[in-house]
């Protein structure tokens, strides 16, 4: 029998993956923004304190100056006038330091406030998005993005920020009193600048690509380590190790040969800069002197003149200086911001409400394909009173885990129309159509926590009492308690100390504590021996009694029971009925039931 | 203080390209400073007097030496960008091959979500402050020792002045680095934290929706993302007060200079212009302070980034091959041995297993069977050595697995194991893990005795379809037979299915075994499994439970005298089979 069932989410090829998976620069900068807005009073106290500090930076020398004058030559110094200049210099450094210090302390609670609001965004936006977005990601990318990309931008923003607003006014002062000295000669200095800005704007621009490599490189290399330690006991089987070492060298080569090609393009702005600011240094001195000739320009103009242009460049070399910093920062926020561009899932239109549902299914001629053109489930159709027992039974890839993934609205089937209690569940709140169901999952997710807190993740209210009983009815009591600390032991998914078996059992129990309306079990005991399943099973029919419930399982003998069993084939129902009449048809069930008794 | 240790093994081959990069950067911030000498020339005599010649002699050198500047600088920089970069690629990849060394005790031990931040971010810190070093921060010393030397040869008695300034610029730098140090250790660790809930969130994605647990795993990243932030700030708030403090110190200085200046040039021992000459040293010393908190912050986060790599290396695995390996010679008729052992997992209080013993003729069939928990997977580990036993031996051929190469030992057995686990890339690529240099027929073969042909066969790419990391574009049963056939087309002698068919139907199931047994029943075979009727014609079974051995030997005969066996048994063939 062809196969024809497609592969979930195909249509996310690596190439998508390899695609740089950012946005445009306009994007970014309006990203940035919503968040800054939010601390418009502390930006504008900043602003102020860089102008205050900068200021009187300004006065200073002036005042030095002054006190210097003081000093008429041996035996002629003006203590008295020497003692006040000394004393207001002391109160203006000292109060320089203290709005520098205004400054950075509050520049650095704006850095950090808008990097931890971005995280939270950008990870509450993740959660809220389909599954097929996770289907089609490396993981490694993704924590590569929350994590390091934004570190990145962190440690651009809080000092570098600074030094480019203090630059700013620098170079806007400077600019205005050369003006006021002298504007033929400030557009004699001025003819370099379109040159200097030309030749900034171009390697920007072409280094921006090489940026954008770099930190996807850096993706691309957490990726790899990512996947491959956690397959570690596969590479180690296979020894793969070699191989494994090999893959990441060609990564790692790759992460190298695009930083050193960003890095060092970006490095060569600043002496260039440097280069073309003394250019223009000459050409003013030289063009200076000719005005002086010509007795159009003093001698003491020019020198300022030429202090002030001196100032004018300096911020700006010192920003070619750390160009490199501010663009892989640049290329961060493109990679994080990216995700925020990603659509959620859509929003339903909640017209209805489930309150405390009957429970009461219906599917109604469903089509779906995760894939277009690749039918999953074709033309699907079943009626599941209120408390009756579904077991869904067929080959691998006929399509059971997908009409779990429906029944939870992990994704939205393409025609048809599901049913909960006669509502439409189009119409319905995702979160509400999953708060009825328990699931217990094949594959087991434990997270970083305690035994307790894991066991508690379906319903929070839970007390010890109902968790630790709970435990004991999924027959995960026993060695719960053998565990080094019981119930507060923390355990994770990559515990070894407790077997694969054992940590379905778990999922079973916390299932069990959740206390449900309904109940999805997609192989929930594949794992678990049977006399243990046997044990359970107990707890597993009270738990079912008077709820719906969607078995999907292997084992037919947790199956006999149900009221009704559908079998699947290629997305289509084959087969109906309960086991009695299934096994008169002495049709596919019939057949599958018997293998199991089969010898080799 | 600051240990080097590896870190520093791995920047000890560029130490002389550091030295001849920052010496370059010198040199050009060196030109940097000559340049306003020539300018108050040009104008000074120059410009002042309409003097061309002088204009153009000077302009031309001036022109000169900036372009020689321009040319040290940039190849100061491009040194600093390679070594920088190369430094750092190395490092990853002598981590990463360390890494691969570890045994799975290590990995669990560190965690992978903290070694992907160690193997990225923390390298990532210390690569970045060898550039910077060699890019900006040798300005500073220099600028600052050269400003120094020349006030002190300028007037040494006003220099008193700075050498009472040094204690307190010591005490500060001093301060900010004891106290910045643990903040900059927590940072990364908490960075390492939020890792793990991200990493979570994307395994678990199913589970979190299912429960609508999005709120919780919200707030969860949230206050872990708190964490970090607090770190930073804290860190921060310390850095703040260096740039400020220190340029107070300095304009004290300042202060002093022109206090007591003024009463030396009262008393006749100095000139004004030598004041502002003084001043002016001063300054440069002060401008040269700028990047401090800049400097201090990189440099304390590298340190605490170079300890945590270290500490990558100082875990070393403890499971080695040995020195003198012994070669698998075949020699024996036993495929695999337990000798009395016993195990308990590292961490862990209570043993796993106790006292095990069993064996397996070479080309046969052992079944492992029990309940969960019992240790069936347990002995597959020591089998590939991921643990070793803590009593008793394993022996694989006859041989001590211990007394192995380790390579030789899992080429020697192919492995399905429980959790399917398979990589991004082709349907082709993931089985010729198994076997590099795979035919398409061993392919072939290897997919149908998985069960696997037609499925791919009805793909369009065939076996160059691509899989999504953990391959979440297929079912479950999917997966494992594509992992069966991974472990299939190795050419291993022993084959190993730990639980490997318990997302397959029973039918698919039953054509595998037989397949198995058809086309490469020479291999010795040993399955776990739940499912009495896949295990009941093994040629030995063991059955297990809580770690102890309770049954050895057929299924007549444990039918006859082991009770969990005949539990088990009963448990799944209650019913009556049904004949056709």
């Amino acid at each position: 029998m062809a196969n024809t069932f497609g592969i979930k989410g195909a249509s996310f090829s690596k190439g998508d993956v390899v695609d740089f998976k950012s946005i445009d620069k306009v994007k970014v900068l309006s990203h940035l923004w919503v968040y800054a807005k939010r601390h418009t009073v502390r930006i504008v106290l900043v602003l102020l304190f860089v102008v205050v500090s900068n200021l009187l930076a300004l006065v200073a020398p002036v005042v030095t100056g002054k006190a210097i004058g003081t000093m008429e030559g041996a035996g002629k110094v003006n203590f008295d006038a020497l003692f006040q200049y000394v004393l207001l210099l002391g109160f203006l450094y000292l109060s320089s330091a203290v709005f520098t210090w205004l400054q950075n302390v509050c520049m650095i609670q704006i850095t950090q406030r808008v990097v931890f609001d971005i995280r939270t965004d950008v990870f509450n936006h993740i959660e809220s998005l389909p599954m097929s977005f996770f289907d089609s990601t490396y993981k490694g990318d993704i924590i590569s993005r929350i994590c390091y990309d934004i570190d990145n931008i962190s440690s651009c923003f809080s000092t570098d920020i600074v030094h480019m607003l203090t630059g700013f006014i620098t170079v806007a002062g400077s600019l205005t009193m050369m003006i006021l000295i002298n504007p033929t000669l400030t557009l004699i200095f001025c003819i370099i600048v379109p040159v200097t800005f030309i030749f900034a704007r171009k390697i920007t621009k072409f280094t921006r690509k090489l940026f954008r490599t770099q930190q996807y490189k850096y993706g691309e290399l957490n990726a790899y380590v990512e996947e491959m330690l956690t397959g570690q006991q596969t590479v180690k089987a296979y020894c793969y190790e070699d191989t494994s070492v090999e893959g990441f060298h060609k990564v790692n080569k790759e992460l190298n040969d695009s930083g050193y090609l960003a890095q060092f393009y970006s490095s060569i702005v600043m002496p260039i800069m440097n280069f073309l600011s003394n250019l223009s240094f000459l050409m003013v001195s030289s063009f200076g002197a000719l005005l002086i000739l010509q007795g159009r320009l003093d001698i003491e103009s020019i020198s300022s003149f030429i202090l002030y242009s001196k100032k004018f460049s300096g911020p700006i070399n010192e920003t070619a200086n750390i160009i490199n910093v501010i663009q892989s920062a640049f290329s961060a926020s493109e990679r994080v911001f990216y995700i925020l561009e990603v659509k959620p899932e859509a929003r339903d239109n909640e017209t209805e409400h489930l309150g405390n549902v009957d429970g009461a299914v219906e599917f109604h001629d469903i089509f779906f394909s995760y894939v277009p053109d690749k039918e999953v489930i074709t033309n699907f159709n079943l009626k599941v009173p209120k408390g009756s027992h579904i077991a869904i039974v067929g080959h691998t890839g006929a399509g059971k885990t997908t009409m779990a993934n429906l029944l939870m609205k992990f994704y939205n089937y393409d025609k048809g129309e599901i049913r909960i209690d006669r509502k439409d569940i189009q119409n319905i709140d995702r979160q509400d159509i999953r708060e009825q169901y328990g699931m217990v999952l094949q594959d087991t997710w434990l997270f970083e926590g305690t035994v307790m807190e894991n066991l508690r993740y379906g319903r929070f209210e839970a007390t010890d009492e109902e968790v630790i009983a709970g435990a004991k009815a999924a027959d995960a009591h026993d060695f719960i308690m053998k565990l080094p600390k019981g119930y507060q032991t923390v355990i994770s998914e990559e515990s070894t100390s407790m077997s694969q078996g054992q940590k379905q059992l778990l999922t079973i129990a916390r299932a069990l504590i959740a206390d449900p309306p309904m109940l999805i079990l997609d192989e929930a005991t594949s794992s678990v021996d049977t006399i243990t399943e046997n044990k359970i099973q107990a707890a597993m029919d009270l738990l079912m009694k008077g709820r719906t419930s969607f078995i999907i399982a292997h084992r037919l003998s947790t199956i006999r029971n149900a009221d009704t069993i559908i079998v699947m084939e290629n997305g289509k129902i084959m087969e109906q009925g309960n086991h009695e009449t299934l096994l008169q048809k002495k049709g596919t069930y019939y057949n599958l039931y018997n293998s199991q008794f089969a010898d080799v | 203080m600051l240990r080097f240790g590896r870190v520093g093994e791995y920047i000890r081959p560029y130490v002389f390209g550091i030295l001849i990069s920052a010496s370059m950067k010198i040199t050009g911030s060196l030109v940097d400073l000559a340049l306003p000498y020539i300018t108050s020339i040009i104008i000074d005599d120059g410009v002042a007097y309409g003097n061309v010649d002088i204009i153009v002699k000077y302009g031309l050198l001036m022109l000169v030496l900036s372009l020689f500047g321009a040319a040290v600088t940039l190849r100061a920089h491009r040194n600093a960008v390679r070594i920088s970069q190369d430094f750092a690629r190395d490092m990853r990849n002598g981590m990463f091959e360390h890494i691969q060394s570890y045994s799975l005790g290590e990995l669990e031990k560190i965690s992978t979500s903290s070694l992907i931040t160690r193997i990225t971010n923390d390298v990532q810190q210390v690569q970045q402050l060898i550039m910077m070093t060699m890019r900006m921060f040798v300005r500073t010393p220099v600028l600052a020792l050269g400003g120094s030397l020349m006030a002190f040869i300028l007037d040494p008695k006003l220099s008193v002045i700075l050498l009472v300034l040094l204690p307190f610029l010591y005490l500060v730098m001093n301060y900010t680095l004891k106290r910045t140090k643990p903040i900059y250790k927590r940072l990364q660790i908490n960075l390492d934290r939020l890792t793990v809930v991200v990493r979570e969130n994307l395994t678990g994605v199913k589970v979190i929706k299912a429960f609508g647990r999005q709120e919780y795993e919200k707030e969860r990243f949230r206050q872990r993302s708190k964490d970090v932030m607090d770190s930073e700030l804290g860190a921060g708030m310390i850095l703040a007060v260096v740039n400020p403090l220190i340029a107070l110190l300095m304009n004290i200085a300042v202060i002093a200079v022109v206090w007591f200046g003024g009463i030396r040039v009262n008393a006749g021992g100095m000139q004004t212009g030598q004041i502002l000459a003084y001043l002016n040293y001063l300054t440069m010393i002060l401008n040269s302070f700028t990047n401090i908190s800049k400097i201090f912050s990189m440099c304390t986060r590298a340190g605490a980034s170079g300890n945590r790599i270290n500490e990558v290396f100082e875990t070393t695995s403890s499971i080695q091959s040995p020195e003198h390996p012994e070669k698998l010679d075949h020699g024996s008729d036993i495929a695999l041995a337990f000798d009395h052992v016993d195990f308990t997992y590292p961490g862990d209080s209570l043993p796993s297993l106790q006292d095990v013993s069993f064996f397996i003729e070479r080309g046969k069939t052992l079944a492992i069977i029990g309940p969960t928990g019992c240790g069936k997977s347990t002995i597959v580990s020591l089998l590939t050595r991921f643990y070793d036993p803590d009593q008793g031996t394993v022996t694989v051929e006859g041989q001590n697995v211990k007394n192995l190469d380790l390579k030789a030992l899992r080429s020697a057995i192919s492995v399905v194991l429980q959790k399917t686990i398979l990589f991004s890339g082709t349907i082709a690529e993931n089985i010729r893990w198994g076997k590099p240099d795979a035919t398409q027929e061993e392919l072939v073969n290897a997919t149908q005795i998985a069960q696997m042909y037609d499925f791919i066969e009805n793909l369009p790419e065939k076996y160059e379809t691509r899989l999504s990391q953990g391959a979440v574009n297929l079912s479950g049963g999917q997966k494992q037979r594509i992992s069966i056939a991974r472990a299939v087309v190795k050419p291993a002698d022993i084959l190993i299915m730990d639980d490997s068919s318990s997302a397959l139907d029973f039918a698919t199931d039953l054509r595998l075994r037989q397949a198995i047994k058809a086309r490469i029943g020479h291999r010795t075979v040993v399955i776990i499994a739940q499912r009495i009727s896949t295990i009941m014609n093994a040629d030995r079974i063991l059955v297990m439970n809580k770690g102890k051995v309770v049954g050895f030997g057929s299924h007549e005969q444990l039918l006859e005298n082991c009770e969990i066996y005949r539990e088990i048994y009963s448990s799944q063939m209650g019913g009556v089979p049904v004949n056709g």
